[in-house]
């Protein structure tokens, strides 16, 4: 009886020196993510005017990009040329805009905004820092020659490229 | 101008983009003859987007034909914080020349209320 008994008492010792080890993995990447941080409005000074900027009565869109790793990304942002909503328009619009560094997460990213290429309504800054950099996007349409737009809603589209170096 | 809009929405809400990964992907040899192939994930971030379409371009980014698993277009569905494995094929004869593999969001024309934010990330064939 003693015996069984010790075995019994060995038995759960033993079932009892079990550990669970539960691992976590990960795995770093390089990966690019877009954020729209914040969303534009457009602003009407004038009835012929659609501007984005501040002072016209518009919000700047701000969007931010985060690479997890340096050198592996360059960020293309080109600003509208067209609406991709309006009332119908019967004469020409002609549209305006500027890409520039908002905010930096690390003081190194300040040289982005001397470095970056401009062409056509496109802007291309090397990415050669990890962490985040927002991007300040200003977007203004004129339309015909001081003709006022219709009344309604209108919309453009930015586009926000991460290009693989 | 009673009624005259004052302002106009350029973007809406705030949304993030998709992943695409891996940024330097690897053509191989597929299981159909003469066809080569590479695996992309993508991420889907973005709660307004539930479509991307696939490209694939040389280094000039022209486009080279290509087609992915399990349908007839180039456009896949993923849904909101959802991951799917994108198989990308091209002819061999191409693959050299392929350079960009790219996702980009795809916004529906009826949508009211979605940021106006057009993302595109392209990873690199090295």
């Amino acid at each position: 009886m003693n015996k069984l008994m010790l075995c019994a008492i060995s038995a759960i010792f033993v079932s009892g020196a079990y550990a669970e080890e539960i691992p976590i993995t990960g795995n770093v990447e390089s990966k690019c993510v877009i954020t729209t941080d914040t969303a534009g409005v457009y602003g009407n000074p004038t009835p012929s005017n659609l501007s984005t900027d501040p002072t016209d009565g518009g919000v700047t869109p701000i969007v931010r990009y985060d690479v997890s790793m340096a050198e592996y990304y360059k960020a293309l942002i080109t600003w509208p040329d067209e609406f991709s909503q309006s009332p119908e328009l019967n004469d020409t619009v002609a549209f305006d805009g500027e890409v520039t560094v908002d905010r930096v997460s690390i003081a190194t990213m300040s040289d982005y905004e001397s470095a970056k290429t401009e062409y056509q309504n496109s802007t291309e800054y090397e990415l050669t820092e990890s962490g985040s950099t927002w991007f300040a996007i200003e977007s203004e349409a004129d339309y015909g020659f001081s003709k006022a737009f219709p009344g309604g809603t209108y919309r453009s589209l930015i586009t926000a490229e991460c290009i693989a170096q | 101008m009673k009624y005259f809009a004052l302002l106009a929405i350029f973007l809406c809400v705030e949304v993030t983009a998709h992943q695409w990964t891996p940024t330097y992907p690897e053509f191989r040899l597929s299981y159909i003859g003469g066809i080569h192939t590479t695996d992309m994930k993508l991420y889907n971030t973005r709660e307004d987007v539930d479509y991307y379409q696939i490209q694939v371009f040389d280094g000039y980014f022209n486009p080279i034909k290509f087609a992915i698993n399990g349908g007839q277009s180039d456009v896949i569905n993923v849904s909101f914080r959802k991951t799917k494995v994108v198989s990308v094929y091209v002819p061999s004869s191409e693959s050299s020349r392929v350079v960009y593999v790219c996702s980009r969001s795809m916004i529906l024309k009826e949508e009211e209320t979605a940021s106006l934010l057009s993302s595109r990330i392209c990873s690199k064939v090295k």
